[in-house]
């Protein structure tokens, strides 16, 4: 499956190190870009778009960033004409019921929380996929 | 009749053939100087008539003229004895009396049986009517002729029994009163005492023997009277009036009580006024006593209710801290964990083949720990979410939710199979999330406890009370010794490896149904099985 490049916006470097772990091998053909902010990430975007560069695919992002948190990123990039087609997918330490319900009525495709055990990452892979399936 | 003039100085007989007949009545010089004579003669006797008190003594010939006459027969009958002498006794009668015969028939029996008694109407001088009791003796003479006759009568008026009852009851009455510690007194129209009672000697001290006849003002001294004088000039103008002061009696200050009655006549005058003087001055500082230690007893209550208050906001922020931080902490171990985990996952995944068994356990313990650590922190996270949570107030199937909630176990765990009852129709009004939370967590301990029961048996419903609900299991149990203890937070009464847990999952359930103002209690047998009892809405919900 011809992937693309997956936008991956974590600021903890244990959690980049895991999920990457986890994901790499479920999804071989998919590049990744990491960004460690909502701010990184969005300038990025910008530049991108701005180029009339090939966007990422998707984006893999948590809430709990400093600078600009996983949600105002939702919301800027929700309401960026050049951005809004990019998936979006949370994967969070946050159980918040009301972080949950802001993620997914701002737009957000799926929202996972950060697994303990491995296996659970199969889930958010076929998640993953189903979105990446899209991409023409 | 017979003349024999034996006597000296007796009048002939032929005087009283003058009188007698249609002679009777009329008065002559002749017959009045005959009278004075008589009397004359009779000066002892007299005298001894005339101290016989009320009783009337007059004498009459025998026609029944009056020729002499007391001082009691003026005072009852009112006639003089100058009026009176002379006439005829039958004008002392009522004219039905007279018409009828009456006095003529006294005479009669007199003469005849010796005495007549009577007891009727006589009429006074002034017309007035009045009872009397009266007895006629005759007087003969030495021959055995008739003279003429006595009358005694006694005056038997109410007026005068009443005036001889009254002085007897006004004895009474004073006895009476001077039994009594309150002063009671009776003045005229012109404020002056008529009566008062002995109290007024210890009140007014000194020689306070007899105030009557003197004046209310004088007798109380000008201030005190000047006080009630006010209410003394409403009384004396009709009105009954009641009052109470503190007024000064002989240098002492009394808190009395004061009632003034007036006494009216029918026809709406003032006759007199009645004073009752009742000293309150005990009571009156007991009330005092009472109101201060009343208002002290508020204020002691409203310093208790303002530091009760204070506690409680203490109290509550106390909690509302402990729950909050409860949270954040079991939320921020939440992430180190996760790392420990997937780090721990991952030394398995890279190193697994090059890892010996030794190695290979002690790195499945380390995940075993952190995912017990796992569920605690997700068991606390919950405890405070119980508690710290807005309650709903919905209508909530707790029969569907056992049902889910079974099936999910049923999910997680397919090879085990359980005898699951579910009463249905269960609904109660209450929050959905505490209710699902609390009845995990017992059906889930239930699932838990009965993994050693051939066949496990677990059952949900409602006893026979219609408010309280059961979850009965066949399996493990435990010692009624730690009934209270199991439900407090991090409390287990079994071994980890025998049937794991946090401890958490009862203190939550016990939290979850307070709120709902609830109760929760349990009853086993060490291997006979465990029942856990719960009611909802009792009462205070919080």
């Amino acid at each position: 499956m011809k992937c693309g490049v997956i936008l991956y916006v974590e600021d903890d470097p244990d959690d980049i190190h895991l999920t990457m772990l986890n994901l790499e091998p479920r999804l071989p053909d998919c590049g990744f870009v990491v960004k460690r902010d909502g701010l990184e990430a969005l300038e990025f975007l910008e530049e991108e778009a701005a180029a009339s560069k090939v966007l990422p695919a998707l984006m893999l992002v948590d809430i709990k960033m400093p600078r600009m948190n996983g949600l105002e990123l939702l919301r800027r990039v929700r309401a960026d004409g050049r951005l809004a087609a990019i998936p979006v997918v949370f994967l969070t330490s946050s159980g918040n019921e009301r972080d949950k319900r802001e993620a997914l009525q701002g737009g957000a495709k799926f929202y996972f929380e950060k697994p303990l055990d491995f296996a659970a990452y199969d889930r958010i892979a076929d998640a993953l996929r189903s979105l990446l399936m899209r991409f023409p | 009749m017979k003349k024999k003039t034996t006597n000296r100085g007796r009048r002939p007989a032929s005087a009283h053939r003058v009188l007698k007949g249609r002679y009777s009545g009329r008065i002559s010089g002749l017959v009045r100087g005959h009278h004075k004579a008589f009397r004359k003669g009779a000066g002892f006797f007299y005298q001894l008539v005339a101290s016989l008190g009320d009783y009337s003594v007059f004498t009459m010939d025998a026609q029944g003229n009056i020729s002499s006459w007391n001082s009691a027969a003026k005072a009852v009958f009112g006639f003089d004895e100058k009026e009176i002498i002379g006439r005829n006794f039958s004008n002392l009668f009522s004219e039905e009396d007279r018409n009828d015969g009456a006095p003529e028939r006294e005479l009669r029996e007199a003469e005849k049986l010796g005495r007549a008694v009577d007891e009727t109407w006589h009429i006074r001088k002034d017309g007035g009517k009045f009872w009397a009791a009266g007895a006629v003796f005759p007087l003969f003479d030495t021959t055995g002729a008739l003279r003429g006759f006595t009358k005694i009568a006694q005056d038997l008026t109410p007026s005068k029994i009443k005036e001889d009852a009254a002085h007897s009851t006004s004895a009474l009455v004073g006895m009476i009163t001077d039994a009594i510690p309150a002063l009671i007194g009776y003045i005229d129209p012109n404020q002056r005492y008529v009566f008062h009672n002995l109290a007024y000697k210890s009140w007014l001290g000194g020689d306070t023997r007899d105030l009557r006849g003197r004046r209310m003002a004088d007798v109380f001294g000008s201030e005190a009277y000047r006080a009630v004088k006010p209410y003394l000039e409403r009384a004396l103008a009709g009105e009954r009036v009641s009052f109470e002061m503190e007024l000064p009696f002989e240098g002492n200050l009394r808190w009395v009580h004061i009632d003034y009655v007036p006494d009216m006549d029918p026809k709406g005058f003032l006759r007199g006024l009645m004073s009752l003087v009742t000293d309150i001055t005990a009571a009156k500082r007991s009330e005092a006593a009472l109101r201060k230690s009343e208002a002290e007893l508020i204020l002691a209550k409203e310093e208790l209710e303002k530091q009760v208050e204070q506690r409680t906001a203490r109290l509550t922020q106390v909690n509302e801290e402990l729950t909050s931080f409860t949270y954040s902490a079991s939320h921020d171990l939440r992430a180190p964990l996760r790392k420990v985990e997937g780090f721990a996952q991952a030394i398995a995944l890279h190193a697994g083949d090059a890892l010996d068994d030794e190695a290979k356990g002690y790195l499945a313990r380390i995940r075993e720990a952190t995912k017990s650590m796992h569920r605690l922190i997700e068991d606390m996270l919950r405890l405070a979410g119980v508690i710290q949570r807005d309650l709903s107030h919905v209508e909530v199937d707790l029969s569907g939710a056992a049902a889910e909630i079974f099936a999910e176990l049923q999910n997680a765990d397919p090879n085990r199979s359980v005898e699951i009852r579910v009463q249905p129709g269960l609904r109660v009004r209450g929050d959905p999330e505490l209710l699902r939370i609390a009845l995990q967590n017992l059906l889930n301990n239930a699932w838990k406890f009965t993994r050693l029961a051939k066949p496990p048996r677990i059952e949900f419903g409602m006893m026979r009370d219609g408010k309280t609900y059961f979850v009965r299991d066949n399996g493990v149990g435990f010692d009624m010794r730690f009934a209270g203890k199991i439900f407090a937070p991090f409390e287990r009464l079994h071994r980890m490896e025998d049937f794991p847990g946090t401890g958490v999952g009862l203190a939550i359930v016990k939290r979850a149904i307070q709120r709902h103002g609830g109760r929760v209690w349990a009853q086993s047998k060490p291997g006979e099985g465990a029942s856990f009892f719960f009611t909802l809405n009792e009462g205070l919900r919080s």
